[in-house]
């Protein structure tokens, strides 16, 4: 079950009876009766989460508790609550297709080039009928498919669990149909793991940023072809050598060996225009992403930083700052990649030197030094 | 100029491509025997790649001549012994290392 799910199910069963599952709060009392279920599941939410070994997951929370307890500290307006929180659901939005994208993009970097149907039919009866293996499924399934990448379990809990921090603080959302919530300091204190859901999105850009993508085996495969035709074209020369010493060297044709020879050269060509491509796609897919994750961090960002005023902000000024909030994160496209490089690293200066930022951004570089530390007492090989 | 990190990942990236190469020249028989060596050293590499993405490694000047050492290794693999013991060594060693 995911922690969105047990979420959702602890907050029902720490509903009223009457208000369960149906999802209309009812009148204010029954609303404050909520509010005070919600404030403990929050509160007994956080005790938890001060387990290190239960960290990570409350950051899903984070952004949720953030508003609710902003909600809270400022006896807001249901129409500021329903503002927000539609924000707040495209922040998760923007942040779930920036982790598909990040997802993609590993994906592609370990997966092989198509092949067509002929190609995987030529292929396996030339390998097949010549090896001397024994034959059984695994040899055929070999045969058929060599390269096919292998799964990797690591990556797909990071991809799961990225997955459901932002999904699971979205579910909470769902539950804060109308009413005023009560806050307590400790609900005010969790606004840090929300912080960190931005500032872990923005370090993913910079770090796949400055780690681009590499698409080996379509790489492998342009090299492949590109060593085979070296070596033909070479045997060709040699055979046009030879037959400018000695015109009866040889059984080809002199125009068949020149017509060999200039079908090759175009062949190379259109080989380098097969390993443009591939170095094409690498920063298309490197641009795509990053700008994926550099909408998620403006959006994050800027509308933490309205959270954190909204006791100072009416309805009118907030109507008014989460568009323009939406439009700045859409605004950025991979069109300009270098106005998102730009951006990308002004608003990461802006992560570790505005004081609302920088303990997040501190605590998360800091991991870097900590794990230097640890792998010095590691022996060598 | 660019950080050790992307260094390393940028060699383990060069060994990654001469290994598929050596892979997809394999015959058959070959690659039967080196796809689980080659298949663990594409998980390591991932998990390589996981590691920097999440800041939690920071790879040393040594690491880097380790790699260097390992893909030099393999590019001068003239058997299919040989090449069996780089992509043995790769994945050994980010596995010790990194993981």
């Amino acid at each position: 079950m995911g922690m969105g799910q047990q979420l959702r199910e602890q907050l029902q069963e720490d509903l009223p009876k009457g208000f369960r599952s149906s999802g209309q709060p009812g009148g204010q009392d029954g609303s404050r009766q909520i509010s005070r279920s919600l404030t403990q599941l929050l509160t007994r939410s956080l005790q938890q989460s001060l387990q290190p070994f239960l960290q990570q997951r409350l950051q899903r929370q984070g952004f949720a508790v953030l508003m609710m307890g902003s909600l809270v500290l400022n006896g807001c307006s249901v129409e500021k609550a329903r503002s927000l929180q539609n924000a707040a659901s495209q922040f998760r939005n923007e942040s779930l297709t920036a982790i598909d994208a990040i997802d993609t993009l590993r994906k592609r970097e370990l997966e092989a080039p198509p092949r067509s149907a002929a190609e995987i039919r030529q292929s396996f009866i030339n390998r097949l009928l010549n090896s001397k293996s024994e034959l059984n499924s695994t040899l055929i399934e070999l045969a058929i498919d060599p390269y096919q990448p292998p799964q990797v379990t690591e990556w797909d809990e990071f991809i799961t669990d990225l997955r459901s921090q932002y999904d699971g603080f979205s579910a909470i959302f769902d539950q804060l149909e109308g009413g005023t919530i009560v806050g307590t300091s400790e609900v005010r204190k969790s606004a840090e793991y929300a912080r960190t859901l931005t500032v872990q999105m923005a370090l993913f850009a910079d770090a796949l940023n400055k780690n681009p993508p590499v698409l080996t085996q379509y790489r492998t495969s342009v090299i492949i072809k590109l060593k085979k035709l070296r070596q033909d074209y070479q045997a060709v020369t040699a055979k046009l050598k030879a037959r400018e010493q000695d015109p009866y060297s040889g059984s080809e044709s002199l125009q068949l060996l020149n017509q060999q020879k200039s079908d090759m050269e175009n062949r190379a060509g259109e080989l380098m225009g097969e390993w443009q491509s591939v170095k094409q796609e690498e920063k298309r897919l490197l641009e795509t992403t990053v700008t994926q994750c550099m909408k998620a961090v403006v959006m994050g960002k800027e509308l933490l930083e309205i959270a954190n005023r909204y006791d100072e902000i009416n309805l009118n000024q907030l109507n008014a700052a989460i568009p323009r909030i939406l439009t700045n994160a859409s605004a950025l496209t991979g069109r300009n990649y270098d106005v998102v490089k730009q951006r990308s690293t002004r608003i990461l200066n802006e992560l570790q030197t505005d004081p609302f930022w920088s303990g997040v951004t501190r605590t998360m570089l800091d991991r870097v030094n900590n794990a230097n530390r640890t792998r010095s007492n590691l022996p060598n090989n | 100029m660019p950080d050790t990190n992307q260094q390393f990942l940028k060699l383990a990236a060069d060994f990654m491509n001469e290994l598929n190469v050596r892979y997809m020249e394999a015959d058959l028989d070959e690659q039967i025997e080196l796809q689980a060596q080659r298949d663990q050293a594409m998980r390591n590499y991932t998990q390589a790649r996981l590691a920097l993405l999440k800041r939690s490694v920071l790879c040393k000047p040594e690491d880097l001549a380790q790699m260097q050492q390992l893909k030099q290794k393999l590019a001068q693999s003239t058997s299919f012994r040989q090449i069996l013991d780089s992509a043995l060594s790769f994945a050994g060693f980010l596995s010790t290392r990194f993981f």
